[in-house]
């Protein structure tokens, strides 16, 4: 009989936070760096320098253990919010935290910069990393993403706003005033180092619930990353399904119900990763060099949201539903598969129920291709104790096959990749903010989301999900259509023109010509061990 | 609900290619042959599979009319052989994909398909998503052309004037057609090479397996590893999985139930371990299975839409690019790829080519080929990269939710995971010790508690052809 492989303990202070456990703070700033070729020297005792100044996924999980103890409280801000007890803007998570007011940096760098960086005895090491799109960057890649090639359109990498640059810093804070002070001694630092910032984005939360600026509840859904830390030893990522009889193997692939458990080597560089069978280790991997170990990919996306068009896309697409009685709030939610409140459409297909929504032991809680059992969790309750589980949906008709969060992750339903198994080995960490203000206050305004997600290979994971899943009427299963919400057609003769079929309207299909997500920038990095960049990149320089 | 529903109905060619037409009586037969390969695979199941009492929820659509309406189900995958991904990683995987394997030596573990002299030298592609590519290029190595194929070997047996089998191995049943052999070489001239002769297209003895003795394909029979389907050319598909009759078959099995103790199997991945109908490292087996498989447990009536086949559905285009004098290159058009058997506007698209369109050659120098194209930046080297954008597809219908209630049966198989290679699986039968090098996969508790397994297929039980 099967049972789980002892999961890795992870290098909690050599592996940087923003990867695991991530750090979700509802502040987050962006800069993108140049190096100063002629001046390399300088860059590499930065990057020694900066080492000891990046957080850690020790550091983080002295927070997070605090956080998820409070998790009730967070809820109940959530709910306040949806209610409209809350203002807008209103940050739940400070209030309930306290006196939390940590301040988090990381680090990646692009290939060419990794390569300027190197000493000349391991400049050549750049060449093991695998990846080829880490190799040629996110311009040379934009149109397989289904970006428009043409030069003339919105969206092509030409007229981002940052465009595949040296280095990507990224730093989370509690405190909006923290983070700008941080900023501003960060700023001279690297100023005296002689890099020049050629990107910097404020990103925040837009209300305690955590919504996208198209109104929904954003990051619901994440894989949960299986390996231990600290001298106890414990689950990076807690588990919430009771351990008993009958609820096996579901106890052994879920931290909360219905994220599965990954293992690490998706993720990070040099530990184990998915094998056939979820629950037994794969195999190491490493696909860069020897000094890569602890690290990740980090693929950068600046996306503009063009809230006007998605709503005028959902009123259009309503009345051309009129004989099915369906509303633009409904056409939303089968677009994205949650309700405003994060809700699923999967467990709720007729109306939100916020107090599903931000329930987090249930909202994530449904499997498409099988029913959800109900399931005994570790604090006694069930996860039908208020809404009935999930039934089986293998051909959408409860929550569309198009629906945003299906064409990300099938779950249990079989899919063009094969089986089940990418539900575990095409997934990111995705650690992204919105920018811009909410649209109600200026709808003229630049607004959308600075995407973060890392990933062992760009390729196999954030382009797979973009190009062969998101950029694709028929993958991953059909009947169903273009992801509506996020999703590009990059076809060849296709004008971009994005379809689906609703199945709950006779099959009908809705189209949009124009995109609602505008790519705006972005790039691809390595984002180092704290070793990697203090010994390797901070190595002494012996060249200019 | 059930009976002969008139003259109207008739399977069709794959893809309704044209070709029958021309032959008095042969789109009959295979109307006919199609739906006998449905019956048998209802009745094997019945007999070998189902809980004893239990009626196949699998219907032949020629003679069965389910309640209420239906709704059909494409069912996708990725054209590139995840098995050959899975065992020797992508990069490998693409150089490989791109040879021929001797039918001497599987590509999904050990062992071989046949035995014996002549099947060390008669060769196949490794290509077990039901979509087979061969690449062909200019005398500077650099690729002009890739052929993609779908159409299945039944289809060309039947042109050529064969009897076909039935879908199982004990089956008596037999199918026999016209065929028009001037047709096939006319065909075969067209689409592969004007030096095709017919007698390249026959075996010219018996071939034999010696491990079975059995007569795989007899002499004078159409050779579906002839030389211009495998080594010199691609008309159809020839890997040997790679079948009607399996995709029939594999569609029937799908539709039991299965159980482990007292807990229903429905992981993909499981199912198919459990089940046994098909290679459980493809992208198409335990994805077609396990979609079915769904639909089964909705109660629901299951088949295949006519014109019962596998089809290229379409092909990913977008970030393929051609030299233009800048850096990134001028997006390619949708005349690169270029359907030459089948429908591209029903997506059942039974052959294409991917080249250079006369439109997109220069005026002057040195012709463009496929291999000065880019996909996402990357140069295109091996034909295996066109697959890997290519989406594969069948059509199944349901209908009637809720009409059968079946008891699951136990499983037939199970799955043991590499341990160097923990992505490697190996099928074998249910009580059998895994292989040395690796460990049992999917062995959940469940089995547990397990009542007495209602039914098992004896190792001496006949086989449905297809079964892995």
């Amino acid at each position: 009989m099967t049972t789980p492989d002892e999961e890795p303990l992870l290098d909690g202070d050599e592996i940087q936070g923003n990867i695991v456990p991530g750090f979700l703070k509802p502040h987050m700033a962006v800069l993108a760096l140049r190096l100063d070729r002629d001046h390399l020297a300088r860059m590499r005792r930065w990057c020694h320098e900066i080492a000891s100044k990046v957080t850690t996924l020790t550091t983080v999980m002295r927070t997070r253990r605090q956080v998820r103890a409070l998790e009730h409280q967070r809820a109940e801000a959530k709910l306040s919010a949806l209610s409209g007890q809350a203002e807008p803007g209103a940050l739940g998570l400070r209030d309930v935290l306290g006196d939390v007011r940590d301040v988090w940096l990381s680090v990646a760098f692009s290939r060419p910069a990794l390569q300027a960086l190197l000493t000349d005895d391991q400049r050549d090491s750049v060449a093991a990393f695998t990846d080829p799109a880490f190799q040629l960057g996110m311009a040379a890649r934009s149109t397989a993403l289904g970006d428009p090639a043409d030069p003339a359109e919105q969206g092509h990498h030409s007229k981002w706003a940052v465009c595949d640059p040296d280095i990507l810093l990224v730093i989370g804070a509690d405190d909006e005033g923290d983070l700008g002070d941080y900023l501003d001694e960060l700023r001279r630092e690297l100023a005296d180092h002689g890099f020049g910032v050629v990107y910097e984005e404020l990103g925040h939360k837009l209300d305690a619930v955590g919504s996208e600026h198209f109104g929904f509840q954003d990051g619901v859904s994440q894989p949960g990353v299986r390996g231990r830390y600290g001298p106890d030893g414990d689950f990076l990522t807690p588990r919430y399904v009771a351990d008993m009889a009958g609820q096996r193997p579901e106890c052994w692939l879920y931290g909360l119900p219905g994220q599965y458990l990954v293992w690490p080597g998706e993720f990070l560089f040099g530990h184990p990763g998915q094998g056939s069978d979820p629950l037994l280790r794969g195999a190491e991997r490493l696909p860069g060099p020897h000094w890569s170990r602890n690290g990740s990919y980090l693929a950068f996306r600046r996306l503009r949201q063009d809230v006007a068009a998605f709503r005028a896309f959902l009123e259009e697409s309503a009345r051309r539903l009129l004989p099915w009685e369906v509303t633009p709030e409904k056409i939303g939610a089968d677009v994205v598969g949650r309700w405003p409140s994060g809700a699923p459409v999967a467990r709720t297909p007729g109306e939100d129920i916020p107090e599903l929504g931000v329930d987090r032991l249930r909202n994530d809680y449904f499997e498409f291709g099988s029913d959800a059992r109900t399931l005994v969790l570790t604090d006694g309750e069930t996860t039908d104790r208020d809404h009935p589980d999930a039934d089986a949906d293998p051909i959408g008709l409860t929550c569309p096959q198009f629906a945003h969060i299906r064409k990300v992750n099938s779950r249990t339903a079989a899919n063009d990749a094969g089986g089940r198994m990418a539900s575990f080995t095409r997934r990111i960490l995705r650690r992204g903010l919105p920018y811009g203000p909410l649209y109600d206050q200026d709808p003229a305004a630049d607004r959308g989301l600075l995407f973060l997600s890392y990933q062992t290979s760009i390729v196999d994971q954030f382009e797979f999900l973009n190009r062969q899943w998101m950029g694709d009427s028929a993958n991953p299963r059909s009947p169903g259509g273009h992801d509506m919400l996020v999703g590009q057609n990059g076809q060849p003769g296709e004008h971009r023109l994005r379809q689906c079929a609703v199945p709950t309207a006779g099959g009908t299909t809705l189209a949009a010509p124009r995109d609602f997500v505008i790519p705006a920038g972005g790039g691809y990095f390595f984002t180092p061990s704290i070793t990697a960049l203090r010994e390797v990149l901070g190595a002494p320089a012996t060249g200019r | 609900m059930s009976g002969d529903l008139g003259a109207g109905r008739r399977y069709d060619p794959p893809g309704r290619l044209p070709d029958f037409k021309h032959i008095e009586g042969q789109s009959q037969q295979w109307s006919h042959a199609v739906s006998g390969w449905f019956d048998e695979c209802i009745a094997y199941q019945e007999a070998h599979n189902l809980h004893p009492g239990d009626k196949c929820q699998y219907y032949n659509w020629l003679t069965t009319s389910p309640p209420g309406p239906d709704m059909a189900q494409t069912i996708v995958w990725n054209a590139l052989p995840n098995t050959l991904v899975r065992r020797f990683g992508q990069a490998k995987a693409v150089e490989l994909a791109d040879r021929m394997f001797p039918l001497t030596e599987r590509a999904d573990g050990a062992g071989g398909y046949f035995t014996g002299k002549v099947w060390e030298r008669t060769f196949y592609r490794p290509h077990d998503e039901y979509c087979e590519w061969r690449v062909i290029r200019n005398s500077s190595g650099k690729i002009t052309k890739i052929v993609f194929t779908s159409e299945p070997p039944e289809y060309w047996q039947a042109l050529h004037g064969d009897t076909l089998p039935g879908a199982n191995e004990d089956s008596t049943a037999k199918y026999p057609f016209r065929g028009d052999r001037a047709l096939m070489l006319e065909l075969y001239r067209t689409y592969v090479d004007k030096n095709v002769q017919l007698k390249d297209l026959q075996a010219q003895q018996d071939l034999i397996d010696e491990a079975t003795k059995r007569v795989v394909i007899p002499a004078g029979a159409y050779n579906p590893w002839n030389k211009w389907n495998t080594t010199h050319g691609a008309m159809h598909l020839c890997q040997p999985d790679n079948t009607l009759v399996a995709e029939i078959a594999l569609g029937a099995d799908a539709t039991v139930l299965r159980r482990r103790g007292d807990r229903p199997v429905e992981n993909p991945d499981e199912l198919v371990c459990c089940s046994r109908y098909g290679g459980p490292m493809r992208n198409s087996d335990p994805t077609i299975g396990a979609s079915v498989n769904s639909l089964a447990r909705m109660g629901c009536w299951i088949t295949l839409r006519n014109p019962v086949g596998l089809y290229i559905h379409h092909i990913d285009l977008a970030g393929i690019t051609r030299p233009d004098g800048t850096s990134h290159g001028r997006p390619i058009t949708p005349e690169y790829f270029r359907v030459e058997r089948g429908s591209l506007t029903e997506q059942l698209i039974a052959r294409a080519v991917f080249e250079v369109p006369p439109s997109e050659q220069p005026a002057s120098g040195e012709p463009l080929t496929v291999s000065d194209l880019r996909i996402a930046g990357v140069p295109i080297e091996y034909g295996a990269q066109l697959a890997g954008r290519i989406t594969v597809a069948l059509t199944g219908v349901a209908a009637g939710p809720g009409s059968f209630r079946n008891t699951p049966v136990g499983c037939v198989g199970r799955c043991c995971q590499g341990q160097e290679n923990p992505m490697f699986l190996r099928l074998v039968s249910r009580d059998a010790a895994c292989p040395d090098g690796t460990r049992p996969a999917f062995d959940y508790p469940g089995a547990e508690n397990a009542a007495p397994e209602a039914r098992l297929v004896a190792d001496t039980a006949p086989r449905l052809r297809h079964r892995a």
